[in-house]
C-alpha cells in the first residue's frame, strides 16, 4: 500500500518534470518569436538602408543591424517568455485538457488533501503518451522568421545594384556666396578710363555680368553654372589685360625685356613686363626712381630707355608706349624724391628724420609721401634756423629748376617762408605732393583689371574651381614653346596648372607630339597645336600570359595574386589597401572642374567618395 | 485511507446506478430526469419538476420514495389548500384523561412531516400556501403556533408544476423558486419509449418497486456527496458562470444582457457546485470537473434567471441562455485552451 506521502512525492516528481519540459518548450517558442521579430527588423531596415542609405556600408549595417536583431529578438523573447511562463494551475489545466482526466491534475495541485485527484493525476501522467504533453515549439510565424533570416543573409551578401541609385549630378547642387565674393572689383571696371570705345563697352559688359552674377549667386546657382560663368569672366578681364606683346608686337616685347635683363638693377623689371604687369613693373620702377644713389637711377633709366627704343625699333609701339610712360612717371618721382631729400637737409623734427632714413633704407612711393606728410607737419614748429635753411634750400632748387614757373614759384615760397601764409603755402604744397599720383592711364587700367582678375578668382576659389593656373595655349612642336609662368592666385580648389603648352624639348622628328607643357599661365600665347600622334603598333606582335608565373617568396602585404569577388562599392583599389578611398573631397571634386568627359566624372564620384 | 475513499466512492456511484435501474423498472426512458432528480437527492436539495401532464412526473416521485425505505407524503396543492394542511395544526382534546396528561391542544403533523415530499401541483396554491414550504426546504423545520418543530432527515421536496393550464394557477416566487437545487424539465417520451410506456400500462399490473436504499445509506451518501472536492479553478470557473448570469456584470453576454432582468445569485452558484459534486459522485469521482459543473448547469440555473421584457417577448428561454453562457465563458485560461488545442 502506498503511503500518502510517497504519493504525493511521486505527484509532485511526475507533475514537475513535465512542467519543466513544457515550460522550456514554450520558453524557447517564445525566445522564436523575439528572433523572428527581431530578424525580420533588421531585415526591414537592411532593405531600407539598401534602399536610402549609404551603398557602401551596406554589408557591415547588415551584419550589425542581424546580430542586433537577434540580440535584442532573443532578449525580449525571454523577457516575454518570463512574463508569459505558466503557473503550475495553468500547466495542470493543460495536462488536464491533454489527457482528459476531468480536472485530477488541477485539483491535485491545488487541493491539499485530494488524495483520489492525486492519485488519478499521477497515473495518468505517468502513462501519458510522449507526444500527448508536447507544446509545439516552432510555429507557422517561425517560418517567416526563416524567411526574414534568408532576406537578411541575402541583403547582406548580395552585392547593391548600382544601377537602381541614380548618379549624382557632379556639380548639380546649388551654391550660393554672399557679399566680398570679389565680383564687386570686376564691376568697378565700369568706372576704369577704357583704352578705346570698343573696351569701353567690353568692360561695361564685363560689370554688367558681374553685377548678373553676383546677384545670381546670393540667390543661389548650380556649381556648375557659377563656375562656368565666372570662368568666362575671368577669362574676358584676362583677355582685356593683354595689352602687350600680342601677336605682332611680340617680337618688340621680347627685344624690350633682353634689353632689360641685361642691367641687373632692372631684371626684375624685366620679368614683370614679360607678365604684362605693368603695375608690378611700376613697382620696381619707384624703387630705383625713389633711390638716393643717383647712379642707380641713371642706370635704371638707360635701361628703360634702351628698352623703348628696342620696342620701338622692332615694332612693338604698345610696349614702347608703356616704357615711355614709365620713363615719364620715374622722372617726376626722382625730382620729388630729390626734392624731399633737399627740403629735409635742415629739419630738425623726429618724424621727418625717420621718414627720411625710411626713405634711404626702402625708396619707395609710399616711403616719399611719408617723408612729405611729416615735413609739412614739421613747419608749424619750425625755429627761426631751420626756416633760414629751409628758405636756402628752396632757393637752391629754384635756381636748379629748370621750368621757369616751378622756380618763380620755389623762389616766391623760399621769401614767403617766414610768414605764417607762406609756410602755410609750402605745406600745402608737400601734402599735394604726397597725394600726387604719377599713374598713367594704361597703368590705373591694368591696376583695376588686376584687382578684378584677383576678384574673380577668389570667386572661382570661393566656388571650388581651381584658381592655380590657366591652360596655356598649345606650342608648336618645332620650337621650344615658351613656358607657361605660374598661374594667379591660388583659387579655393585644386587646380590643373599644367597646360598643352609647347614641349620645352623640340620634337625631333617629323609628326612628333606635343611636348608636356609648363605651369600654364594666362600670358601664355604658344600657337603649337595637336597634330602630332604616335606611332602605329601592330597589335600581332603583343602575347598575354593569363597564368604567368609567380615568385615563390613572400607577397607584398596586401597583394592579390587570384580571383576575389568584387565587393559592393568596393574600390578600384587591386592590392586591397583601401588607400585610395582616403581621398579627399576637395580632390574628388577636382574632377568637376577638370575638361573631361561626364563619364569619367562619374566614375570618379563612384571609386572615390570621401 | 485512499483505497477506502474510493471504496466509498465505487459503493456511492453503485447504489445510484441501483436506485437508477430501480425507478427505470417503472419509468421508461427519461434518464437525465431521473438522474437530475437523484443528483437533487443526493446533493441534499429539492427537485422541481415541470412538465405536461401526464409524463410521470408524479409516478417517478412515487417510484423514487417507494426505492428509499423513507417516510413518503404526497400533497396535492389545490387553491384551497391550507398552510395548516400542510405542515399540521394543533387540535384540542377531547379525552378528559389525555388532557390530564398533557396539555388540552395536541399536534395534529402535516404531510410535511415525511422524508420524501410529493408537492403536487404546487402552483395551484395559493402563495400563502406555497410559503408555508419555504421554511420546511430552507431550514428543515416548521413552525407551528411559536413552536418550531425540525424536520427529520433526509427530508427533501420534489415538487411538480404544469406549465401548460395557467388558468388558476400561482406562479411561484422567485424566493421560493430559489429554494430548489434543481428545476427539472420532463420531456415528452420519445416514440420507442412511448411504445414501451404503453406496453407497461396497459397489461397487469407490475410489482411495486423494491427498496433500495434506507435513510441511513442516503444519509451516507449525502455526506459522501459534500466530501467530493473542487478545486478553486473548478470553483472559479462555477462563480464565473454565474457572474456572467448577471445582466449588469461587464463579463455578461450581450444575449444575456438583453434577454435577462436579474442573474442567479449565490444559491445559483451553490446549486452548481453541489449538483457538480453529485454527478462526480455517480462517476466514482472524489473531484468535480468543468464537464460537472456543466453538466448541472442548466437544471440549476433555469429557474434562478428572471428574463426582462425583451427575453420574454422573443421568446427567449433560459435554457437556451444557459448554453449561450456555457458557449462563452472559457472554463480554462486562453492561452492554455489554445495550446491544449493545437
Amino acid at each position: 500500500m502506498t503511503t500518502p506521502s510517497t504519493s504525493h512525492d511521486t505527484f509532485v516528481e511526475t507533475f514537475e518534470r513535465h512542467a519543466r519540459r513544457t515550460r522550456a518548450r514554450l520558453f524557447a517558442r517564445y525566445a522564436l518569436h523575439g528572433i523572428g521579430l527581431g530578424l525580420f527588423a533588421a531585415s526591414a531596415l537592411v532593405a531600407a538602408y539598401a534602399r536610402w542609405g549609404s551603398p557602401g556600408s551596406l554589408r557591415a549595417f547588415a551584419v550589425g543591424a542581424g546580430v542586433a536583431g537577434l540580440a535584442l529578438g532573443a532578449g525580449g523573447g525571454s523577457i516575454v517568455a518570463r512574463k508569459k511562463r505558466w503557473s503550475d494551475g495553468e500547466l495542470a489545466l493543460f495536462f488536464d485538457r491533454r489527457l482528459g482526466t476531468n480536472e485530477a491534475i488541477v485539483t491535485a495541485i491545488e487541493v491539499e488533501g485530494a488524495r483520489d485527484a492525486r492519485k488519478r493525476a499521477r497515473s495518468a501522467l505517468d502513462g501519458a503518451a510522449p507526444k500527448a504533453l508536447v507544446v509545439p515549439v516552432f510555429r507557422r510565424a517561425h517560418a517567416a522568421a526563416a524567411l526574414s533570416l534568408v532576406t537578411w543573409l541575402l541583403a547582406a551578401r548580395v552585392p547593391h545594384a548600382r544601377a537602381d541609385v541614380p548618379p549624382v549630378e557632379p556639380g548639380a547642387a546649388n551654391v550660393t556666396l554672399g557679399a566680398g565674393s570679389g565680383l564687386e572689383r570686376v564691376e568697378r571696371l565700369a568706372t576704369v578710363p577704357a583704352r578705346d570705345p570698343a573696351q569701353r563697352e567690353r568692360l561695361l559688359a564685363l560689370s554688367k555680368d558681374a553685377k548678373k552674377l553676383r546677384e545670381d549667386l546670393t540667390k543661389g546657382l548650380p556649381r556648375r553654372d557659377a563656375q562656368d560663368r565666372a570662368g568666362k569672366l575671368a577669362e574676358a578681364v584676362r583677355a582685356e589685360r593683354v595689352t602687350l606683346g600680342s601677336g605682332e608686337e611680340r617680337k618688340g616685347l621680347e627685344a624690350a625685356i633682353a634689353a632689360l635683363s641685361r642691367d641687373d638693377t632692372t631684371r626684375r623689371t624685366a620679368a614683370a613686363l614679360g607678365d604684362h604687369d605693368l603695375h608690378a613693373m611700376d613697382r620696381e620702377l619707384e624703387h630705383h626712381a625713389n633711390a638716393r644713389e643717383a647712379a642707380d637711377r641713371t642706370r635704371a633709366k638707360q635701361a628703360l630707355e634702351a628698352a623703348k627704343n628696342a620696342a620701338k625699333s622692332e615694332g612693338a609701339p604698345g610696349v614702347a608706349k608703356a616704357l615711355e610712360d614709365a620713363l615719364s612717371k620715374n622722372e617726376k618721382r626722382e625730382a620729388r624724391a630729390r626734392m624731399l631729400r633737399e627740403l629735409s637737409q635742415g629739419t630738425t623734427s623726429p618724424t621727418a628724420k625717420d621718414a627720411l632714413k625710411n626713405l634711404d633704407r626702402a625708396p619707395s612711393d609710399a616711403n616719399a609721401k611719408a617723408l612729405a606728410e611729416a615735413l609739412a607737419d614739421a613747419l608749424e614748429g619750425l625755429t627761426e634756423a631751420e626756416r633760414k635753411k629751409l628758405a636756402e634750400a628752396l632757393g637752391k632748387m629754384a635756381a636748379s629748376e629748370t621750368d621757369p614757373t616751378s622756380a618763380k614759384e620755389l623762389d616766391a615760397l623760399a621769401k614767403e617762408l617766414a610768414t605764417d601764409e607762406g609756410r602755410a603755402a609750402l605745406a600745402r604744397r608737400l601734402r599735394e605732393l604726397a597725394d600726387r599720383d604719377d599713374s598713367t592711364e594704361e597703368e590705373s587700367r591694368d591696376q583695376s583689371l588686376s584687382e578684378a582678375e584677383q576678384g574673380i578668382d577668389g570667386t572661382e576659389g570661393a566656388l571650388g574651381s581651381g584658381g592655380g593656373g590657366e591652360r596655356g595655349d598649345a606650342g608648336s612642336g618645332q620650337t621650344a614653346g615658351a613656358a607657361g609662368s605660374p598661374g594667379g592666385p591660388p583659387g579655393g580648389g585644386a587646380g590643373a596648372g599644367a597646360g598643352p603648352g609647347s614641349g620645352l624639348v623640340p620634337a625631333p622628328g617629323a609628326g612628333g607630339g606635343a611636348g608636356s607643357g609648363g605651369a600654364g599661365s594666362h600670358h601664355d600665347t604658344g600657337t603649337g597645336d595637336h597634330t602630332g600622334r604616335t606611332e602605329a603598333l601592330g597589335g600581332a606582335g603583343f602575347k598575354a600570359r593569363a597564368k604567368g608565373p609567380t615568385g615563390r617568396g613572400p607577397l607584398m602585404p596586401g597583394t592579390t595574386t587570384a580571383w576575389k569577388p568584387g565587393d559592393a562599392q568596393g574600390t578600384a583599389d587591386a592590392v586591397g589597401t583601401k588607400a585610395l578611398e582616403s581621398a579627399r573631397a576637395n580632390e574628388v571634386q577636382g574632377a568637376d572642374r577638370g575638361d573631361v568627359p561626364e563619364d569619367y566624372r562619374e566614375q570618379i564620384h563612384r571609386y572615390f567618395r570621401p | 485511507m485512499t483505497d477506502e475513499l474510493e471504496s466509498k466512492l465505487r459503493d456511492g456511484a453503485d447504489t445510484l446506478r441501483t436506485l437508477r435501474e430501480a425507478i427505470g423498472k417503472k419509468i421508461v426512458g427519461q434518464r437525465e430526469v431521473i438522474d437530475e432528480v437523484l443528483f437533487a437527492v443526493v446533493a441534499g436539495g429539492h427537485a422541481l419538476l415541470e412538465g405536461a401532464p401526464g409524463l410521470g412526473k408524479t409516478l417517478l416521485v412515487r417510484t423514487l420514495a417507494a426505492c428509499l425505505e423513507l417516510r413518503y407524503s404526497r400533497i396535492q396543492f389545490t387553491p384551497d389548500l391550507m398552510p395548516s394542511d400542510v405542515v399540521g395544526t394543533n387540535v384540542l382534546v377531547l379525552d378528559p384523561e389525555a388532557r390530564a396528561k398533557s396539555s388540552a391542544f395536541t399536534l395534529e403533523r402535516g404531510p410535511i412531516f415525511g422524508n420524501v415530499i410529493l408537492a403536487d401541483e404546487i402552483n395551484r396554491a395559493t402563495p400563502k400556501t406555497q410559503s408555508a414550504l419555504l421554511e420546511a426546504m430552507a431550514e428543515h423545520a416548521v413552525t407551528i403556533a411559536g413552536k418550531r418543530h425540525v424536520l427529520d432527515e433526509p427530508f427533501f421536496v420534489l415538487a411538480t408544476e404544469n406549465p401548460i393550464e395557467m388558468e388558476g394557477t400561482y406562479p411561484l416566487p422567485e424566493a421560493q423558486l430559489d429554494r430548489f437545487l434543481f428545476k427539472v424539465l420532463v420531456p415528452n417520451p420519445t416514440e420507442d419509449d412511448l411504445c414501451e410506456v404503453l406496453a407497461r400500462t396497459t397489461g397487469r399490473e407490475t410489482d411495486e418497486p423494491t427498496k433500495v436504499l434506507g435513510r441511513e445509506r442516503v444519509l451516507e451518501l449525502r455526506a459522501l456527496c459534500r466530501d467530493v472536492v473542487v478545486s478553486p479553478t473548478v470553483a472559479r470557473y462555477a462563480a464565473r458562470l454565474v457572474r456572467a448570469s448577471e445582466p449588469s456584470a461587464a463579463e455578461a453576454p450581450t444575449a444575456v444582457k438583453r434577454g435577462l432582468r436579474y442573474g442567479a445569485g449565490v444559491r445559483g452558484a451553490q446549486s452548481l457546485v453541489l449538483g457538480a459534486k453529485a454527478v462526480a459522485l455517480s462517476e466514482a469521482r472524489a473531484h468535480v470537473s468543468f464537464d460537472d459543473i456543466a453538466r448541472v448547469a442548466k437544471p440549476a440555473l433555469r429557474h434562478r434567471l428572471v428574463r426582462s421584457f425583451e427575453g420574454e417577448s422573443e421568446g427567449v428561454s433560459t435554457d437556451s441562455l444557459v448554453e449561450i453562457l456555457l458557449r462563452t465563458v472559457s472554463e480554462r485560461p486562453s492561452n492554455v485552451e489554445r495550446e491544449a488545442r493545437s
